[in-house]
């Protein structure tokens, strides 16, 4: 009996749908090892909104519209659509800039850094070993009371802002209207088919909203009170992207030629350490902030804008790593995210002894 | 419910009204949009068939020279034509076949990575500049080769990059998001 309530426990269900999710949608037609990949989406939604020029990387996904929509629809349902805000916005909206900055630097966000492990893709270690240096860090300075400003009730009208956005963004992909750039080649010419996107991003945006699976709080949690139920979900992620990736025949085991990959390992472990740590002081990795803002974390929809921002940049000012290696700018821009946060933790620090 | 409050209503909703009207006038709704989709398309597949028509006819003795294997003389005129066209990378896929031709490995490979990167298509299926498996061909034969030529010589620079080059165009061949 405790092993069927194991098997069905809803993280459990929710990490199985993520890594088997994210395996099929390749095996459907999405990008290789890109199944589901916040940044990879967002630059994506970036492109087809004109905020960068890159035509082959501009497509709205409909896997996010998916999440939103799936988590929204799910928590309004169950009662767990409250309205919050108020904690340092702007501190989120750049610390959401740099979660993207980190994962375009790696190229992927915790999502597809599993994927890409899960298909064999040994460059991944490295990010993997850095995030997890980048949650641990974090958890310690939240262990010594560094934490944001506490969020309060907003009226209910702030929380339907970002699935409204979802659903004029459900609409241009039907109405396609001119100023949509839909690219006809390269990444964004790779799409799984439309409505088995939406479905997943549906199912896994309902399960996500439901279980609170996050990438990086799986980990922190570990670190910071030794809980492993979100662990156990992310777990369950790298097993079922694993056993769903021999199944399908997409594991490849290898350090060299693996798709979008770069061999600057070190910038793979800065780049991820940064996502860690910024995702551990706004509390998610860039998928659970989507999912937040769903239900009503305005907080999580300034960091999602923050997120946007930083797809569009990333693109337009070159600030991330192609398949030759990080780029001038994203090593930079990587350093310069680590010592904001650092920043940020210093001056909560202060206000902490103050208190 | 206030009187400025039902003004504000009745606002909101003669707003929708009229923003609804001029989406419909404007045939932004989908008729419309299915014809602009097919023509992206159709426009998209265009470019392409323009440039490879303007490439057929500039580099036309080129490829007659490659085909009476003439590779000297078509290396020559393919300096002359990069000349005049600095930014048409289909010099360096003519220039990467040649050298193949010529039997050597390094410089191909050199020329197919600077080759992609002015033009992704070349390794891109959706394109008709599509060359990627003759690229596999090549990379693959490259990286037994040259894994067994750094055996030999482990302090050879030229070795060293030319197999970065060939895992490189690995890299951008297995595809991914970039």
């Amino acid at each position: 009996m405790d092993r069927l309530r194991i098997l069905f426990n809803v993280t459990i269900l929710t990490g199985a749908i993520l890594g088997g999710g994210g395996v099929l949608l390749s095996y459907y037609g999405n990008p290789i090892n890109s199944g589901i990949c916040m940044s990879c989406f967002l630059e994506n939604l970036a492109g087809s909104l004109q905020f960068h020029d890159e035509v082959r990387m501009s497509y709205i996904r409909p896997e996010l519209i998916g999440f939103v929509l799936g988590a929204f629809l799910l928590a309004f349902k169950t009662g767990q659509f409250n309205v919050t805000g108020g904690s340092s916005p702007i501190i989120r909206f750049f610390l959401g800039f740099f979660q993207i900055v980190g994962c375009a630097v790696f190229i992927g966000c915790p999502i597809k850094m599993i994927l890409r492990f899960c298909a064999g893709d040994l460059t991944a270690i490295a990010a993997i070993l850095g995030m997890i240096f980048g949650i641990w860090v974090g958890a310690r300075y939240i262990k010594s009371g560094v934490f944001l400003d506490r969020p309060k009730r907003l009226p209910k009208i702030n929380g339907y802002i970002f699935p409204m956005i979802a659903m004029i963004l459900l609409l241009f992909t039907f109405m396609k209207p001119s100023f949509i750039i839909e690219g006809q080649s390269g990444p964004a010419s790779l799409r799984a088919p439309y409505l088995l996107a939406l479905a997943i991003g549906l199912i896994l945006g309902g399960f996500a909203q439901r279980s609170g699976l996050c990438i990086t709080g799986g980990f922190r949690n570990f670190f910071l009170f030794r809980e492993k139920t979100l662990l156990m979900g992310v777990v369950t992620v790298f097993v079922s992207a694993f056993v769903i990736n021999l199944v399908t025949g997409q594991f490849s085991l290898g350090l060299n030629g693996q798709p979008a990959s770069h061999l600057n390992h070190t910038w793979s472990f800065l780049a991820m350490a940064l996502v860690g740590l910024a995702s551990v002081i706004i509390d998610g990795c860039p998928f659970r902030q989507f999912i937040k803002a769903s239900q009503g974390d305005v907080d999580a929809g300034i960091t999602s804008f923050g997120m946007f921002a930083g797809a569009g940049m990333v693109i337009s000012w070159s600030i991330r790593s192609t398949s030759a290696g990080p780029m001038f700018g994203g090593k930079v821009a990587v350093l310069l995210g680590l010592i904001f946060c650092l920043v940020i933790i210093l001056s909560y620090r202060d206000a902490v002894k103050v208190r | 419910m206030d009187r400025t409050h039902k003004l504000t209503i009745a606002l909101v909703a003669a707003l929708s009204i009229v923003v609804t009207i001029m989406l419909v006038q404007n045939d932004i709704l989908r008729q419309k949009q299915k014809k602009l989709e097919g023509n992206r398309r159709e426009a998209f597949l265009k470019q392409y068939e323009v440039k490879i028509a303007e490439n057929a006819k500039i580099y036309k003795d080129v490829v007659g020279l490659i085909e009476k294997g003439n590779h000297s003389e078509a290396l020559a005129q393919l300096d002359v034509i990069s000349e005049k066209h600095p930014d048409n990378p289909q010099t360096l896929i003519y220039r990467a076949q040649i050298q193949v031709g010529l039997g050597k490995l390094a410089e191909p490979i050199q020329s197919y990575r600077e080759a992609i990167g002015i033009e992704p298509g070349y390794i891109d299926k959706k394109t008709p500049l599509f060359i990627g498996k003759e690229i596999l061909k090549l990379v693959d034969e490259a990286k037994v080769k040259l894994n067994r030529e750094i055996k030999l010589k482990p302090n050879d620079r030229t070795l060293r990059i030319a197999l970065e080059n060939s895992y490189y165009l690995l890299r951008r061949l297995k595809g991914g998001c970039e």
